[in-house]
């Protein structure tokens, strides 16, 4: 209930003396083996999707491992099986299948010579998304989520986006060198303008259990600080709307609790957040995750560098420095260290070009695509 | 209503010892004598048969000694010289007395204050005028020589009388608490309690009253008690102390006194503390005593040996209150320029005071001076406090008033982050007390306190709590074996959250308790062995724990309360110290109590076997107005017994059982204003505590030097505990996500203090374990399957050093050391991928804990000159706090970033920070 900004903000004032260092946890000698089962069955689509993999100690530099040789079934309270199939990262999935969104639902994974299955779960129906919208505050660009349910059924939310956001690099090249030739490049061949995609790495719930209409009014779900350089031209956000059940939302906010932000004084304590797992042998083995399902909505929102407030326009200020590259030095060009920008001419002739790094003429070495989106016209 | 009765069995100083004799005869008077290796005594009855000299000596210095002297017919002086020559002895004649003195002569005018002979008043100045010093010297020794005839006169000797009365300052007219009023011979002695008020019984006929207090000048009255009477006592107060020096009430009490587990300090001793904040706050100081510790600096609550912060019952002269911090708690609410004093009790808790199990912390203002207008004040970097006292009706009514501000808004609105700069933080609180001497056995008390806060970040969430509380004492002493006090007092805690940051979600949250006390107290010594306090309570509670509602027109928000509490607790209680010989006495009480959760209300039931949770809801009972849906009832008995081994040493050891009927429920490491509190009823059972301790006490050196060693151990039934993730607010039915456990708690505190000289101060080391145990057949109302482990402020290990170190009665400095293992902590174990995003797999609750603690403060008060009248008294205090800029760990947490995992350490007081303080007084 008390974040803690709060404490920060108290001791901004009492003292000015606080201070916050990283710090390490002491070494944890037990191994660790506990599953992890995130699952997902979508009644817009007719699919199924769970991911499995194991947990690691926190002192353990590796990524949490996958784990790719179980058996995942789909099962619904009338005792239809489906089964899984390992698609690859930890991922099996089922398609095209004729989800029932009055049944109940379970998951039952094999691994390991154990077995593992959900609660029933039920399904629910997403209302549409009424609007993603955007306002400006003095740090950056705030989105927020807009959503209705005139039948009160949803209450309870869950969130996830995917943000795709248009660049250049400092330089376009424009000439490119095929064979020994130097060509201009073709629009297929553009390494100037790029898309760059990225998840929702937040829990995103909310609810309106409190509110006398099933009502969701502007609830912020992501936060773009000023020169965050996202909105360097053009920016999307896709948002994606699950209405879940009341567990749901209580796995989700304390699994959001636990890991975004606590140990404050005034924070709850910490403690283990167990999903609707259990091994059917062994009720006291702790499996992590959660398995819900339901319809899914989506909508978008587009924001250009124009339609913000001119002090949130920040624009990329790098240093990228030019070289010229004369032509009778030409032979030591070397394509993999620098890019052709342009040409230099003295008259008609060219001289030589103007050269810069792969990381200043090439967008796609700051992580992003140049195949451009299919909604992005 | 406070160890007030504690019976000073010895006490030794400068004393003279008086041989009561008959007296007549000439100044120049030659006596014969012709002794050899006599004892001194047989010497003085010579010379006091020739002679009307009587001698006042102190058998100490003359036990051992030999007199030979031979005489005949010569002055008394030469023979004085002769047989004392070859001792250390020297006397003094002064009308018809010899004194005979130690070392150093004797004036042969005594001086007024001969008996404080190393604290004679200091920062005299030319310009200065004695008149009104000289005056009142000498109305103090006209005090001291008159003879006072207490009771009606009778030929009879035989047996024991009483004699009673109050002490009070001469000056202020204030009362003064637990000055020693004793007889030397038999050695019997009472401390006054918190009226001032004493009753000795002793053996009827001619005794010398000595009566001491710490930072008082010692007096005495000479006295003829032929039946029960009365005896009023002025105190001068000793300028010298510079109300700097003082650490623990009285001398030797720690060995003679009943009380084991009582720490006892004035606002002399906290106000010399070094401190972060540049302000004396009693809830910082209780920290540096053995066994009492808290979660993080800058929070406010206290656990004491091993209990929650909710198991200490605060009284505030004699009104509970239960938030006592400002701020989150890096100031407490309590103004240090109205406190008289702080009694923590850790144990050997007397059968007046119930329902709380850990300990009590008593804490009394002063009552105004009743002779003159007065005022003091203090700026700090954050405060601003000022009060005034003084008389309404001369020497008959009197009031005192203290106020306390911050100007922390005005320092935000100066910041130049925005988000701070529109934020909002402020607090204040108001003491008044008002003291009414109707007549000579009738008093009367009236104490209001109010405290509130207020804060807002930019323009979000604003939370506000406030807490009051009021009471109304009636003193009244029926002779002088008996007196009542009448009490009844009311304590209000209310909190609110707000939020119109979206309109359509703006909503107000409202928390809110009353408490209505009336208690009957009576105090009655029957005769010298016997003190016997008994008395009556009742307790009305009225909780409303959640109000949810809209703000505005616009506001969607579903108006949602939660079900009003009512409850009422009685108690009655009976308690007796009984002094069976000079070196055993015992105390034994008995409180019982009797609590009952009222209607009308709800109460969800839940199939038996099964696990109470939100879906296991099987139905709804509902209990008309009044009627009671849970009783709990049952004695609770408190014993103390003190041997004194030898006169420097005693044993004493003690057993309490405690019962507490409301309990904070939080899942929050530290206190947090939105902390509820919650009656006991059918699913949520009364706490209970028994402890038993015991300790062994030794001075050294005349009692320069305590020393203590005690041990306890403790269990607490119904400690509340909660599950993971358990929501406390706004819940319908808490005991889904409240679970009721088991605790244990034991551990030693050593002690070595100094507690007067120029170099003064003490040592603690504790250590101490706490547990706790949430067990059931269903895994979710078991905490780490089942097994006992540590509380969030278990902390083994834990020292502290105090030390002051006075340059000149002008510059003081002090030292204060701390150290304490870190408190427990759940840390994450495992880390795992969910969504894209790495999560975490969280330890044992409490299984790991954060860094150790360790701070040193330093702090130097400089005072204004000394003279005894001027127009304002000033001082100044400089300090450090974190010396050495440790960066201790306030705590610990790891968030999520993207795919990796951080740990953070956040430290709030992570360099030096110094203060300057101004305090003055008119």
């Amino acid at each position: 209930m008390m974040p803690k900004r709060y404490i920060l903000f108290a001791l901004s004032m009492v003292a000015l003396a606080g201070c916050i260092e990283p710090f390490s946890t002491p070494a944890i000698k037990d191994q660790v083996n506990i599953l992890v089962i995130d699952g997902f069955v979508d009644s817009s689509n007719g699919s199924v999707r769970a991911r499995l993999s194991k947990a690691v100690a926190l002192s353990d530099p590796a990524s949490p491992a996958v784990v790719d040789d179980a058996q995942v079934s789909l099962e619904d309270a009338l005792n239809h099986v489906v089964v899984l199939t390992y698609v690859s990262n930890g991922v099996y999935s089922a398609e095209g299948l004729a989800i029932d969104i009055n049944l109940k639902y379970r998951l039952r994974v094999r691994t390991n010579g154990k077995e593992y299955l959900s609660e029933l779960i039920e399904l629910k129906t997403s209302p549409p998304i009424d609007s993603v919208s955007w306002r400006p505050t003095p740090d950056g660009t705030e989105i927020m989520v807009n959503t209705h349910d005139d039948t009160m059924n949803s209450r309870y939310y869950l969130w996830t986006f995917e943000e795709t956001w248009e660049y250049t690099a400092p330089w376009p090249s424009s000439l490119i060198l095929k064979d020994t030739e130097v060509v201009y490049r073709s629009p297929e061949e553009n390494i100037y303008r790029c898309w760059k995609d990225e998840s929702s790495s937040k829990i995103l719930v909310g609810s309106s259990f409190r509110l006398e209409k099933d009502i969701i009014s502007q609830r912020p779900i992501h936060f773009l600080p000023k020169g965050s350089g996202k909105i360097g031209i053009r920016y999307s956000i896709n948002v994606k709307q699950m209405a879940i059940t009341q567990e749901s939302y209580n796995f989700w906010s304390m699994l959001q609790e636990s890991t975004e932000g606590l140990g404050g004084l005034f924070d709850p304590q910490p403690g283990k957040v167990v999903g609707n797992f259990s091994n059917v042998a062994d009720p006291k083995e702790p499996v992590l995750g959660y398995f819900s399902g339901g319809s899914v909505t989506e909508k978008r929102l587009f924001i250009r560098i124009s339609d913000l407030p001119e002090y949130l326009r920040v624009y990329r200020t790098e240093a990228c420095p030019i070289d010229t590259l004369l032509i009778e030095d030409f032979d030591s060009y070397n394509p993999s260290a620098n890019l052709l920008v342009s040409e230099i001419r003295t008259g008609p002739e060219i001289t030589g070009y103007t050269i810069t790094t792969p990381y200043c003429a090439d967008c796609r070495t700051r992580g992003g695509t140049t195949t451009i989106p299919s909604f992005w016209h | 209503m406070t160890a007030s009765t504690l019976k000073v069995l010895r006490y030794f100083s400068l004393c003279l010892v008086l041989l009561p004799l008959a007296a007549s005869g000439q100044q120049q008077q030659r006596v014969t004598v012709n002794l050899t290796d006599a004892p001194f005594e047989t010497f003085v009855e010579s010379i006091e048969a020739q002679t009307a000299f009587r001698f006042y000596f102190n058998p100490q210095w003359t036990d051992t000694l030999k007199i030979t002297v031979n005489a005949s017919q010569e002055l008394l002086p030469q023979v004085l010289d002769r047989a004392l020559q070859t001792t250390a002895l020297l006397y003094t004649i002064s009308e018809r007395n010899i004194y005979i003195t130690y070392e150093r002569p004797l004036m042969a005018e005594l001086p007024v204050n001969f008996f404080n002979d190393e604290k004679v008043a200091s920062g005299r100045n030319d310009n200065y005028d004695y008149t009104e010093f000289e005056r009142r010297a000498k109305q103090v020794k006209q005090a001291e020589e008159r003879l006072y005839i207490i009771g009606v006169r009778t030929t009879s000797l035989e047996g024991n009388a009483t004699v009673s009365g109050s002490i009070t300052d001469l000056e202020s007219g204030e009362p003064v608490i637990g000055v020693s009023v004793f007889i030397q011979k038999p050695l019997i002695g009472v401390v006054t309690n918190q009226f001032g008020h004493y009753a000795l019984t002793i053996p009827r006929g001619r005794h010398e009253l000595l009566i001491k207090s710490l930072g008082m000048k010692e007096t005495r009255r000479q006295i003829m008690l032929y039946n029960d009477g009365k005896l009023n006592i002025e105190m001068e107060e000793d300028i010298t102390p510079l109300k700097e020096v003082v650490v623990e009430s009285d001398r030797d009490v720690n060995i003679t006194g009943m009380q084991m587990g009582v720490e006892k300090l004035d606002i002399k001793t906290m106000k010399q503390m070094p401190l972060a904040l540049g302000e004396t706050d009693i809830m910082k100081v209780m920290l540096t005593l053995p066994g009492v510790q808290t979660v993080g600096e800058g929070t406010v609550g206290l656990n004491v040996r091993g209990g929650a912060t909710n198991q200490n019952l605060i009284l505030y002269n004699d009104a509970v209150v239960y938030n006592p911090s400002h701020l989150f708690g890096f100031f407490s609410t309590f103004n240090p320029d109205i406190l008289k004093n702080v009694e923590l009790y850790k144990s050997g808790v007397t059968a007046e005071y119930g329902g709380r199990l850990s300990s009590v912390l008593d804490v009394h203002t002063r009552e105004g001076n009743s002779k003159k207008l007065e005022g003091s004040g203090g700026i700090s970097p954050i405060t601003g406090r000022i009060s005034l006292e003084g008389p309404i009706v001369k020497d008959r009514t009197s009031f005192i008033l203290g106020a306390r501000s911050t100007y922390s808004n005005w320092i935000l609105r100066r910041l130049k982050d925005p988000q701070l700069k529109r934020s909002e933080a402020s607090f204040y609180d108001l003491n008044l007390g008002i003291s009414h001497k109707i007549d000579e056995n009738n008093n009367l008390y009236f104490s209001g306190y109010m405290s509130r806060d207020r804060f807002k970040l930019g323009n979000d969430t604003a939370y506000q709590y406030s807490d009051r509380n009021a009471s109304l004492k009636w003193k009244r002493v029926f002779n002088s074996k008996l007196y009542g006090v009448l009490t009844g007092s009311v304590s209000q805690y209310q909190y609110a959250v707000s939020s119109t940051r979206n309109p359509l979600e703006a909503f107000k949250l409202d928390f809110d308790l009353n408490q209505l006390n009336i208690k009957a107290d009576i105090n009655y010594f029957p005769n010298a062995q016997h003190t016997i306090i008994a008395g009556a309570s009742m307790t009305r509670y009225g909780l409303s724990p959640g109000n949810f509602q809209p703000i505005g027109s616009a506001s969607e928000i579903t108006p949602d309360k939660l079900q009003s509490e009512r409850g009422i607790e009685n108690a009655v209680y009976v308690g007796d110290q009984y002094e069976l010989t000079a070196k055993l006495s015992i105390y034994a009480g008995v409180r019982f109590s009797h609590f009952q959760n009222l209607g009308a209300r709800d109460v969800f039931t839940y199939p038996a076997g099964a696990p109470r949770e939100e879906g296991s809801i099987q139905d709804t009972v509902h209990y008309s107005s009044g009627k009671p849906l849970a009783t709990y009832y049952g004695a609770e008995p408190r014993v103390s017994v003190r041997y004194s081994v030898s006169k420097n040493s005693s044993i004493k050891f003690s057993y309490n059982r405690m019962r507490q009927y409301i309990q904070m429920l939080s899942n929050t490491t530290a206190i947090s204003p939105t902390d509820i509190w919650k009656l006991s009823d059918r699913y949520i059972q009364p706490q209970l505590g028994d402890q038993i301790s015991i300790g062994y006490y030794a001075n050294f050196r005349g009692g320069q030097l305590e020393t203590s060693v005690e041990s306890y151990y403790k269990t607490t039934k119904n400690a509340t505990d909660f599950k993971d993730g358990a929501e406390l607010l706004m819940n319908h039915h808490l005991e889904t996500d409240v679970l009721t456990g088991k605790g244990k708690a034991y551990g030693a505190e050593f002690l070595i203090k100094k507690p007067k000289g120029k170099l003064n101060g003490w040592i603690s080391y504790t250590w101490s374990r706490s547990f706790i145990q949430a067990s059931s057949v269903h895994l979710s109302e078991t905490v780490n399957e089942g097994v006992y482990y540590p509380t969030s402020y278990d902390k083994p290990h834990a020292f502290n050093f105090i030390g002051n170190y006075k340059f000149s009665r002008r510059f003081n400095f002090s030292l204060n050391m701390t150290y304490s293992t870190g408190r427990p902590l759940t840390i994450p174990l495992a880390k795992y991928e969910i969504n894209g995003t790495t999560r975490l797999y969280y330890s044992d609750r409490n299984a790991f804990r954060i860094p150790h603690y360790f701070r040193t403060d330093i702090s130097i008060n400089v005072e204004g000159n000394h003279r005894v009248k001027k127009l304002a008294h000033s001082s100044w205090t400089f300090a450090l706090y974190n010396l050495t800029g440790r960066e201790n760990a306030y705590s610990v947490y790891f968030e999520s970033e993207g795919t990796e995992i951080k740990g953070y350490k956040l430290s709030i007081f992570a360099r030096p920070i110094p203060t300057i303080t101004y305090n003055f007084k008119f």
